[in-house]
């Protein structure tokens, strides 16, 4: 049996807001096994990132995390200290941003705040801690990594920022990388060596990494296995071959409707009718329910709770089998 | 970054130029007959027969608009600013022997004024929305709120008339003998500095009593000031995602508010400073009438009621220049502060 | 989109107890001075600004039955506050509202057209801006000839150039969106343009600014008085009272209330605005949502 790293257990993360309660992250369950990539896949607006932050415990002062547990290494970091927390925080949990733009201090040289992290964490000196930098520059791939070291942010491309990022978030080995949407801001080539990188770095390292990201083909690239997201809940939890080939909920199948794929034949791209509801005031029933075309009364009053249809293949949806009859049809049609 | 400065540095004349123009402008609104008069009250022409037709030839009050503008600019760069009534003076030789006692009360100010007022706006972002900082945003806006002047009768009022404790003036009589006397070395023009040069502690401390008042006038209302553009700036560079970046690396607390949040909140704060030390230059005009201190302010003011015109447009041109070197010399040490701009 | 938005800072505005508080003072001022000639009816009902003799006495007095806030400079304190109140109202309201207009304009041209025409009239803003506002309002009252007209006036040619960068700003901004676009390709005129669709959009910012500004013009105005350059020795004006304590002070009985009434009167006058001015900015800068 595989070796959980992190579990998070009914995480409920809300925003008190003057607007009033934001219920971004709203009883969320997943675990982390050592060494796997698990992908977390949505809309903009799901609960992603502060699903993330969660974890971290990173909110700004009008998150709270309410309800749940987060479980690292048999320990909920929802109980520790402050003190406690930072020492896991860059030491055993990293985190990589969107933007490498404005996730950098535009006032220090990337050196350092790599530095920082080294010194703060592995109890070095300066100077072995510029070594060790220089070190992980040239391991993420940054050429002459002894003059980039003394530059500052906005003097790097976006790619080689990213690459920066990385470096500093690996500079002290944890166990656990969160890479929050790390190749959005990017473009397509660049993209894909990044995440190529992230691989063989993630090889090297034997770290886990969580891979947020609303691209499905990022998923595809990078997950062992896949949670999907919608409004603050999971919906669909499974690995990530069963989950490509057969999507059992409506949301997962509209997505991947939605994009381009080459290795079926689709006949048009068909989009999700309607946007993410407004956290701060969800439908009643299954939150997905006004842009699903399989609702019913159901739907529209009681919410699905996430349950196990086959085995390690949960979902979170009253009217599934509908969709599996859809779909079969649609089988013989390809085939006709 | 040296191109920024030699484009700034190219601006400078022009702006100077422009300001010329401007305070040649209001000269102008007096009219010729007026100027004449005004002109002739030096010491040297007055009442000589023919002055009259002197002045007109000398300042080309006869001449079309331009050639006056050029004849006034070719003897402001001469350093001919004119004849001071007040002063009894050339204006020139009135404005810079006045200049220090403004400079020594602005210098004193801007020290309480800069620490003191980051550290409560620091403090106030760090408390966002608790009880300290709707305090201090509170004594801010009030603060803001106060005319300098106002504060400056209360503070003689309560000080003065009623405690006893700070005197308007400068020195006290005894202090001001001192001072005047042969023996006592006048190095910087600044009495708090040249009294401890002089071992004179007395004085020193005399000097210090009666700039209490008029620094504290002068300061609160840009402790408020700088209290909010810090605070506003600090919320907003807090909320930063570089922050973020910074709290995720595990870093402790003050580390991220003294090292990653504080320097670059300090990049706007920076660029009032300049307006504000400009601001407490030109504030002691109402400061130093206020409080009875001598130099350029009460100066200034003295001209004023006193149609004094040659001493007011000096006194405009020199405070003009004064702000236009000091944003100069700002806008380069924002350069050194923010590298986005210093390696542009 | 204008209507909702004025819902919007309403509301927010309303749970603001700081912005309430000035908004509950500034209509206690507005209220004095409309009823100043009830609270207070002048001798002369042609020249109601000037503060009635109370006494041949050059002693001043302290607060009595007759003269609540005191007399000085043989003048009734109370009566000063009273109309001095309407004074600062006028002078405010007068500089902003034409400095702002003046700023308006300039800025609206600058930002529209762009180019060369840009660059000129924003180095002409940067000249105007390179003088010290209470200097080049001093000596432009000075060569004027004193008086509150005069200050005024001056006030106004040194007071537009904040207005006109920040609608510059905001037309830059503006100028790129799509509407404005399609009415281009309509084509609409640069005028109409500039009326019907820009300015509609900058109107909160200056809005903002005008609340902002409010307060330190009257105290620029009452401080050029103060130093004897505003209005004349007897009018109804704060800092023409305030002066007048300037002989007494070394007399703690004889000038407290000379400083004390129409000093709070201003405090709370600019203060007013002030917590006005700040609730709307808090309202509308983007950045402090949230
Ligand atoms: N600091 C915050 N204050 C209030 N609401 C927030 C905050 N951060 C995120 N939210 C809300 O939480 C929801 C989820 O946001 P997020 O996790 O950023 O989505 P994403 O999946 O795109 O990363 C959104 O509705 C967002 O508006
Ligand atoms: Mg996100």
């Amino acid at each position: 049996m595989k070796d959980v790293l992190l579990q998070v257990k009914n995480l409920k993360t809300y925003f008190f807001t003057e607007d009033g309660v934001v219920k971004a992250v709203d009883g969320v369950n997943f675990e982390v096994y050592r060494g796997e990539t698990l992908g977390l896949v949505g809309e903009s607006g799901c609960g992603k990132s502060v699903t993330s932050l969660s974890i971290l415990r990173l909110l700004d002062e009008k998150g709270r995390i309410v309800d749940g547990e987060i479980i690292f290494e048999g320990k909920n970091l929802l109980d520790l200290s402050e003190e406690e927390m930072r020492n896991i925080r860059g030491n055993d949990i990293a985190m990589i941003f969107q933007e490498p733009m404005v996730a950098l201090n535009p006032v220090y040289t990337v050196g350092d705040q790599i530095m920082e992290a080294i010194i703060l964490h592995q109890k070095v000196g300066k100077n072995e801690a510029r070594k060790k930098a220089i070190e992980m520059l040239r391991k993420v791939g940054i050429p002459e990594p002894e003059k980039r070291i003394d530059e500052y942010p906005h003097e790097l491309s976006g790619g080689m920022r990213q690459r920066a990022m990385i470096a500093m978030a690996l500079s002290c080995h944890p166990k656990l990388l969160i890479a929050d949407e790390p190749t959005t801001a990017l473009d397509v080539t660049i993209q894909a060596q990044i995440l190529e990188l992230m691989k063989e770095l993630q090889k090297e390292f034997g770290m886990s990494i969580i891979m947020i990201t609303h691209d499905l083909g990022v998923i595809a690239e990078m997950a062992d296995r896949v949670a999907v997201m919608y409004a603050g809940k999971i919906v669909e939890y499974a690995d990530v071959k069963t989950l490509f080939k057969d999507p059992k909920h409506p949301y997962t199948w509209g997505l991947m409707n939605s994009i381009p794929r080459l290795d079926v034949e689709q006949e048009k791209l068909k989009p999700i009718p309607g946007i993410v509801p407004d956290a701060l005031n969800f439908p009643p029933g299954c939150k997905f329910h006004p842009r699903c075309e399989f609702a019913t009364d159901r739907c529209r009053s009681e919410e699905p709770e996430i349950i196990e249809v086959e085995k390690d293949h949960l979902i979170a949806c009253w009217n599934w089998e509908e969709l599996e009859k859809v779909k079969k049809i649609r089988r013989i049609g390809d085939a006709v | 970054m040296v191109s920024y400065i030699i484009r700034r540095l190219l601006l400078l004349p022009l702006i100077l130029f422009g300001v010329s123009l401007i305070i040649f402008g209001m000269l102008e609104l007096l009219g010729p007959d007026k100027l004449v008069s005004v002109y002739i009250r030096g010491p040297e022409s007055e009442k000589v027969a023919g002055a009259a037709e002197r002045i007109i030839k000398k300042y080309g009050l006869d001449q079309p608009l331009p050639v006056k503008y050029a004849k006034w600019v070719g003897n402001i760069l001469k350093g001919d600013l004119g004849w001071s009534l007040v002063g009894k003076q050339p204006v020139l030789n009135a404005i810079l022997s006045r200049f220090p006692y403004t400079l020594e009360l602005a210098l004193w100010a801007i020290v309480p004024v800069v620490f003191v007022g980051i550290w409560l706006g620091v403090v106030s972002a760090i408390h966002h929305n608790r009880f300290l900082d709707h305090f201090l945003r509170v004594f801010a806006i009030v603060g803001w709120s106060f005319p300098d002047f106002v504060f400056g009768l209360f503070m003689i009022l309560i000080f003065y008339s009623k405690l006893g404790w700070f005197p308007p003036g400068y020195l006290s009589y005894e202090s001001e003998e001192i001072v005047r006397s042969a023996e006592f070395m006048k190095i910087t023009g600044l009495v708090t500095i040249d009294s401890l040069i002089n071992g004179r502690f007395d004085v020193f401390l005399d000097a210090l009593r009666h700039l209490i008042a008029p620094v504290i006038t002068l300061a609160y209302l840009w402790w408020a000031y700088i209290l909010r553009i810090t605070r506003s700036s600090m919320l907003e560079v807090l909320r930063k995602e570089y922050i973020r970046t910074a709290r995720s690396k595990g870093l402790p607390e003050d580390v991220v508010i003294h090292k990653h949040a504080k320097r670059n909140a300090l990049i706007p704060v920076a660029t009032v400073a300049g307006q504000m030390i400009i601001a407490l230059l030109a504030g002691t005009v109402i400061i130093e009438t206020v409080f009875n201190r001598p130099g350029l302010g009460r100066f200034m003011a003295t001209a004023a009621t006193q149609l004094d015109y040659m001493s007011i447009i000096g006194g405009a041109l020199f405070y003009s220049l004064l702000l236009v070197l000091g944003n100069l010399v700002v806008d380069v040490s924002y350069a050194i502060i923010d590298p986005r701009i210093r390696l542009k | 989109m204008v209507k909702k938005e004025v819902k919007r800072v309403v509301k927010k505005f309303f749970r603001n107890p700081t912005a309430l508080m000035g908004l509950i003072l500034l209509i206690f001022f507005i209220i004095v001075a409309i009823l100043a000639p009830v609270i207070s009816p002048p001798q002369d009902p042609d020249n109601p600004y000037r503060i009635p003799i109370a006494t041949w006495s050059l002693e001043p007095k302290p607060p009595s039955p007759q003269h609540p806030f005191g007399v000085i400079g043989q003048r009734d304190i109370f009566y000063g506050v009273i109309w001095g109140t309407r004074t600062a109202f006028r002078i405010g309201l007068i500089v902003a509202g034409v400095s702002t207009l003046i700023g308006i304009t300039i800025g609206s041209i600058a930002g529209y057209f762009g180019g060369w025409v840009d660059e000129i009239l924003m180095r002409i803003t940067d000249i105007f801006m390179s003088i010290p506002f209470l200097v080049a309002a001093m000596v432009l009252t000075t060569i004027l000839g004193k008086g509150l007209d005069k200050v005024m006036i001056a006030m106004i040619t040194f007071g537009w150039m904040a207005t006109a960068r920040l609608i510059r700003g905001n037309i830059l901004q503006v100028k790129e969106e799509q509407f404005i676009l399609a009415a281009k390709a309509l084509g609409v005129k640069h005028f109409a343009i500039i009326v019907k669709h820009i300015l509609p959009n900058t109107i909160f910012p200056v809005i903002v600014q005008i609340s902002m500004r409010m307060g330190s013009l009257v105290i620029t105005a009452a401080a050029l008085s103060f130093l004897g350059l505003g209005a004349e020795m007897g009018y109804a004006d704060w800092g023409t009272l305030l002066s007048y304590s300037r002989n007494w002070l070394t007399d703690f009985e004889k000038s407290w209330f000379a400083i004390v009434f129409p000093g709070t009167a201003m405090v709370l006058f600019v203060l007013a605005w002030n917590l006005v001015g700040d609730a709307l900015r808090d309202i509308f800068d983007p950045r402090l949502r949230g």
